[in-house]
């Protein structure tokens, strides 16, 4: 399927710190991209470099098979519609002023259009209203500015934190048109979000990013396979059980947590359980458990934590 | 760019800060010839610090960038662009795909067509105000007055347009207004003292060879912040040379500048 974006290697640097050490990605057309990742991974900083806010200082990327250092990758932008940690609006000016200025912007006025996309985040009424955004909630400048991303009719829609001040009426709304656009117009999106459980509901891919790289790209499929079930065993001696169990299985798929191992993927019961009683290990309780994506996505960043 | 340009006049011309500035500007125009003119019927004097007051006089100092709506309207002007910095919205330029070389020279134009405007607007009223109470000259108007007139009214623009090459560099370079105001406010600190400085030697030209006397001209001409164009009768090449080579090689640099360094500049 053909790609939106493709990043590969990137590396950027303020002064002496590195934010992104080697970020490697891929989205497809179609996807639904769930970027997630613990604060300071550099979740915004990638989308900075997408959206040419910030230049990398290592790697390349490409937009709509545009490279990134080539005169095409302006015209590439132009089928892009983003918000970048905050709506960027005028607070000085209507909701109406704003987006007869993005249109303007984008090369498209159209008042109808206008409408259309306030219409689709629940906030036609302010269409007549002088009211400034300045005095908007954060929620509904939030809406604004989703809508003022969707006036250039993008092909791929960057969100940083959509349901960010949304109420849970508003994130229901957001969540159903990036569906329906998804569905009907075949936008791709990427989303970065600390609200797992509303991406699980939208995203067909994730990425998961810490200390400034992509520890895993999975779809929501293997993502569903893969979350997570594991054998949770209550001992004394969880250190020893770590040790004797990492002889059989990935030291990545081993975690002591709350004093108890948790051993993850597919294993034999009766062969790690004969393991640790061979041992004269005492054992207090086992469980066997499907962890919920937050569990997932905690796993996920303790290996890459001990890698 | 046409996009570019509509979206930057708009955002300019419905910010409040214009209207404060159109308001200034009118009221400082209405209100210098009416002082003169009371304290002139006061004192009883047809001269001020050696200069005769008239409507040519108060038409050319109205474009000096030291004085009044010279001092104020560049700060007005450089907080209303700056605000694209600071509402974030400098972003959706660019994620719409248009380039640093684009959006600079966009501000740039912004910038000087709104300034100029003012200043340009300023001072016709102050003549039209002027022409109420003084004669625009004591002799009559000729062919070579108008002439005069017209090209100092050139030199003025480009006088202006280096100013707001220097305001456009500062306001990307910034990227916020209190800070590109200090810096505007210290760069034309610096060559107001210079100006003072050369304006002092000259007058002293018994102490000063001509190689020196020649290079005193020169800066004394070339900057910006002071000038007396338009308050003389006529222009030697030497004159204009001196305006016109600063003021052109500095607006390139400045715009140069400008787009290299804005270039280079990670945005938030």
């Amino acid at each position: 399927m053909e790609s939106v974006l493709t990043i590969q290697n990137v590396v950027k640097k303020y002064g002496s710190k590195t934010v992104l050490s080697g970020v490697n990605m891929n989205i497809k057309k179609g996807d639904i991209y769930g970027f997630v990742g613990e604060n300071g991974s550099g979740k915004t900083t990638v989308i900075r470099l997408i959206t040419g806010l910030i230049r990398a200082n290592g790697g390349e990327f490409s937009l709509f098979g545009a490279d990134s250092r080539s005169p095409e990758i302006y015209a590439a932008r132009k089928k892009v519609g983003a918000i970048v940690e905050t709506p960027s609006i005028y607070l000085n000016m209507s909701a109406k002023d704003n987006l007869l200025m993005q249109s303007e912007l984008v090369g498209k006025k159209d008042e109808e259009k206008c409408k259309k996309v306030l219409e689709q985040v629940g906030l036609l009424d302010l269409y007549s209203e002088k009211k400034q955004a300045g005095n908007f909630s954060l929620g509904m400048r939030q809406r604004l500015g989703i809508a003022m991303a969707l006036l250039g009719e993008p092909e791929f829609i960057i969100l940083d934190e959509p349901m960010n001040g949304l109420d849970p009426a508003g994130i229901v709304e957001i969540r159903e048109l990036i569906l329906k656009l998804n569905r009907e117009n075949g936008i791709t999106f990427l989303i970065s979000s600390h609200i797992l459980t509303e991406l699980e509901l939208v995203a067909t891919t994730y990425g998961i990013i810490s200390k400034g790289k992509i520890v895993r790209e999975i779809t929501a499929e293997q993502l569903k396979n893969e979350c997570r079930h594991y054998l949770e065993i209550f001992t004394d001696e969880p250190e020893k059980v770590k040790e004797l169990l990492g002889k059989k299985v990935k030291e990545n798929d081993l975690m002591i947590i709350g004093g108890a191992v948790r051993v993850f993927g597919e294993v034999d019961l009766n062969e790690v359980l004969g393991d640790i009683i061979g041992e004269n290990i005492k054992l207090n309780k086992v469980n066997t458990v499907q962890s919920s994506i937050e569990e997932y996505y905690l796993s996920i960043l303790g290996g890459a934590k001990n890698a | 760019m046409l996009s570019l340009l509509k979206i930057d006049f708009k955002r300019v011309l419905k910010d409040k800060l214009f209207m404060v500035l159109a308001i200034l500007a009118f009221v400082f125009a209405v209100i210098s010839p009416l002082l003169y003119k009371v304290l002139f019927s006061l004192l009883e004097a047809e001269e001020f610090a050696g200069m005769m007051v008239d409507g040519k006089m108060m038409f050319f100092s109205s474009f000096s960038a030291g004085n009044n709506l010279g001092l104020i309207a560049p700060i007005l002007v450089m907080i209303a662009l700056c605000k694209d910095f600071s509402f974030g919205t400098i972003r959706n330029k660019i994620i719409s795909g248009k380039t640093r070389a684009q959006i600079f020279i966009s501000l740039f134009i912004t910038c000087f067509v709104i300034t100029w405007g003012i200043i340009l607007a300023h001072a016709f009223v102050t003549l039209g105000v002027s022409l109420l109470f003084f004669d625009y000259q004591s002799t009559p108007f000729t062919v070579a007055d108008f002439n005069y007139f017209i090209s100092s009214l050139a030199l003025q623009m480009l006088i202006w347009f280096f100013i707001c090459a220097i305001m456009a560099l500062l306001i990307v370079l910034m990227k916020n207004a209190g800070l590109a105001v200090v810096t505007y406010a210290a760069v034309m600190f610096i060559f107001t003292i210079f100006g003072s400085i050369t304006q002092a030697a000259l007058m002293m030209p018994d102490f000063i060879d001509q190689a020196t006397m020649n290079a005193l001209e020169f800066l004394n001409g070339s900057n910006p912040f002071i000038n007396s164009i338009g308050l003389g009768t006529s222009y030697q090449v030497k004159d204009v040379l001196y305006m016109l080579i600063p003021c052109t090689i500095g607006s390139i640099l400045c715009i140069a500048l400008g787009i290299i360094g804005f270039n280079k500049k990670d945005l938030k």
